[in-house]
């Protein structure tokens, strides 16, 4: 999924009341909208999406982040059903975590195992520690979300 | 309203047929969302595809980026129905000529 | 428990390295196979999915579903065979002898797919390379296919991502990844293709013609000369043949011929068809070696003649054949229902180990193994290379050789 299909938080904030209550614990109207694409709240966690004005919203914004989910140790949410394993994700995230870049193209291999595998057809977390985000000093890499061809992984980080 | 429907291959209806009792949701169109305004329908809506081979009917998607006068539908024995061959050419899965109409819901 | 590797049949992309786990003669688990193949194999688990011998609906061993069968075939004057794509090439061997033991007509699926560029491929005229050869290109272009819903692992394990110049970090792009399509799929999505140029429907001979014209210096449409110079930086590519070019053009690829001829004055170029089942290249190289056409062949009269009349579905239009012996494939769900509608009345002797609309409207259904899963054999990938299949389970049902084999002894005269 590329950056621009990704819903930003601006557009996310379009859809809150905008009235920065700080019922849900956050200051503003768009720290919630960041909170809500980070998985860290839920639509219902503002109380005034609940009302009767902001049903079309509560619904859109619940077809985003509602339902049942589990955001990993790194921030990477797996749908499964949009998954068609093709194994794009492996081989990029092969070619990228294998390696770390020092300066200008100087590349050292890791010696580190596959962080995803494909399983009867769906993507798979094995090795949570090889992947980049658990580095020290953390390096954010995106790769295996900008090159799935269907959106089912997402960095929410 | 005339449209010409172009077909494509879907991984996710392709596994569905290899699951007991999975009945494929084949039955859809993506069409521009001009044409969904032509037609006086929207999204999720039925529409009726007919020529003279015979008519099916199929549910609306939108696609932002399909051309005007162009629909996609998925591979299946469904869009069968309206596809022919004519002598000595291939069939024409990529280029079927129909009649579109909204159905009264 | 057994766990091993094994190929996976659910497309041509013949993927070697599947890993299944089986325990008590069921699968477990699959590593490494995408969508396509776990839904194909796990499906063969149930058993309501598979078929049985079945003579006008009535389940039979194997002695009378195959006197059925050999009983139809022999009456018939004008009998066609059809399919042998989803067939080891074993199979397509001995079916081939079975259609010129019958003076059979025989075709499968190419004649109305990618049997033209298989064609021009054999008999040298296209020049074509395997996946290997991959790793020298610096330009792949798929045109008019649609590999992540196709053959989903065609990307990640032959071409782009397994490019050895591929790089994830760098500023450098040592191989660009084109797209030519009507329907911004999910390959030409911006995340995947690096450059996608949409044309219309039905629209691939102009722009070819306009990149002609474009290689000869005349002013030419904007995308076709953004296409262009793409193809001018480059010196090795790699075009992958789609379904939506063969049925833009109707088959005729005269003009993507010239395009090419044009190409050669600065680079090369290698086409590899896309094709669907996962052994129609095979059976292609099986024919054509066997009678020099890789399909529409007639074999009426102990001689092998070859025309356009020969296809499936001009012959079943015409009505003219009489009784059909269709190997491993599905017309009833891939064909016009205006063309179908002649079979009424037609017997129909179907090979297939999974229940489709075919063996559904058959009068005697053989049912056999799964190849890849549950016997063994040889297929060609659609890159032309032969991959060993090595059966991983177990089962009592015999295989599409084995009972191609017996056909064939029961209706030797």
């Amino acid at each position: 999924m590329a950056k621009k299909d990704k819903l930003q938080p601006l557009q996310v904030f379009q859809y809150l009341p905008g009235t920065n209550c700080k019922k849900c614990g956050f200051l503003t109207c768009f720290a919630f909208a960041f909170a809500l694409i980070g998985r860290e709240k839920r639509p219902e966690d503002c109380p005034d999406l609940l009302t009767e004005q902001y049903i079309s919203a509560l619904d859109f914004l619940n077809g985003h982040f509602g339902g049942d989910f589990s955001v990993e140790k790194t921030g990477l949410l797996i749908d499964e059903e949009k998954c068609c394993g093709c194994g794009d994700c492996v081989a990029v995230c092969d070619k990228c975590q294998g390696t770390v870049m020092f300066g200008s193209g100087i590349v050292i291999p890791r010696n580190v195992p596959p962080v995803l595998k494909i399983v009867d057809g769906r993507v798979r977390v094995v090795e949570w520690e090889s992947c980049k985000r658990c580095m020290d000093p953390p390096e954010y890499c995106r790769v295996c979300e900008e090159r799935c061809p269907f959106g089912a992984l997402e960095l929410v980080r | 309203m005339k449209l010409t429907i172009v077909t494509y291959r879907d991984i996710f209806l392709w596994s569905e047929r290899y699951k007991e009792n999975g009945q494929p949701a084949a039955a859809l169109v993506r069409l521009s969302p001009k044409d969904l305004a032509d037609l006086g329908i929207a999204a999720g809506e039925k529409l009726k595809l007919t020529n003279e081979e015979g008519s099916i009917v199929v549910d609306v998607l939108a696609e932002p980026k399909c051309p005007s006068g162009y629909g996609y539908m998925p591979v299946s024995p469904l869009v069968n129905r309206l596809t022919t061959c004519r002598h000595g050419k291939l069939p024409n899965f990529k280029h079927i000529e129909v009649k579109a109409e909204a159905l009264e819901s | 428990m057994s766990a091993g590797e094994m190929v996976c049949t659910a497309c041509s992309c013949l993927c070697d390295d599947i890993e299944i786990e089986i325990e008590n003669g069921r699968i477990v688990s699959m590593e490494k196979a995408c969508r396509k193949g776990t839904a194909f194999f796990f499906g063969s688990e149930n058993e309501r999915l598979r078929t049985v011998h079945l003579v006008d609906g009535k389940q039979v061993d194997t002695d009378q579903a195959l006197a059925a069968a050999a009983g139809l075939l022999s009456r018939a004057r004008r009998p066609l065979v059809f399919g042998m794509d989803n067939a080891s090439l074993e199979a397509q061997r001995q079916g081939i002898e079975l259609a010129r033991m019958l003076g059979a007509v025989l075709d499968d699926s190419s004649s109305f797919c990618q049997g033209k560029l298989t064609h021009d491929i054999l008999t040298g005229t296209l020049p074509s390379c395997t996946f290997d050869q991959i790793h020298d290109s610096d330009l792949i272009i798929y045109w008019g296919s649609n590999p992540h819903n196709a053959q989903p692992r065609h990307l990640s394990r032959f071409s782009l991502y397994a490019h050895r110049k591929y790089h994830e970090m760098g500023a450098t792009r040592y191989v660009t990844m084109a797209v030519v399509d009507v329907r911004e799929s999910e390959t030409a999505g911006a995340g995947v293709a690096h450059r996608f140029f949409r044309i219309l429907p039905g629209e691939d001979s102009n722009f070819i013609a306009a990149i002609i014209e474009g290689i000869k210096g005349n002013p030419v449409r904007k995308d076709a000369s953004g296409f262009l110079k793409l193809l001018k930086q480059s010196r090795h590519c790699v075009i992958f043949a789609g379904l939506g070019l063969t049925y833009s053009l109707d088959n005729d690829f005269s003009l993507f011929y010239e395009m090419l001829k044009h190409l050669g004055g600065w680079m090369k170029t290698f086409v590899i068809p896309m094709s669907g089942h996962y052994n129609v290249r095979g059976f292609n190289y099986s024919l054509y070696n066997a009678t020099g056409c890789v399909n529409k062949v007639n074999f009426a009269g102990g001689a092998v003649s070859h025309g356009d009349e020969f296809s499936l579905l001009e012959q079943v239009k015409n009505r003219a054949a009489d009784c059909l012996l269709i190997v491993g494939a599905d017309p009833f769900s891939s064909l016009p229902i205006s063309v179908l509608k002649h079979l009424d009345g037609v017997p129909l002797v179907t090979l297939d180990p999974f229940r489709t609309a075919t063996t559904e409207a058959s009068s005697v259904v053989l049912g056999v193994s799964l190849t890849g899963l549950e016997s063994g054999g040889t297929a060609m990938r659609m890159d032309g290379t032969t991959v060993t299949l090595m059966p991983a389970k177990w089962t009592d049902k015999q295989s599409d050789v084995q009972i191609l084999e017996r056909l064939k002894e029961l209706l030797r005269p």
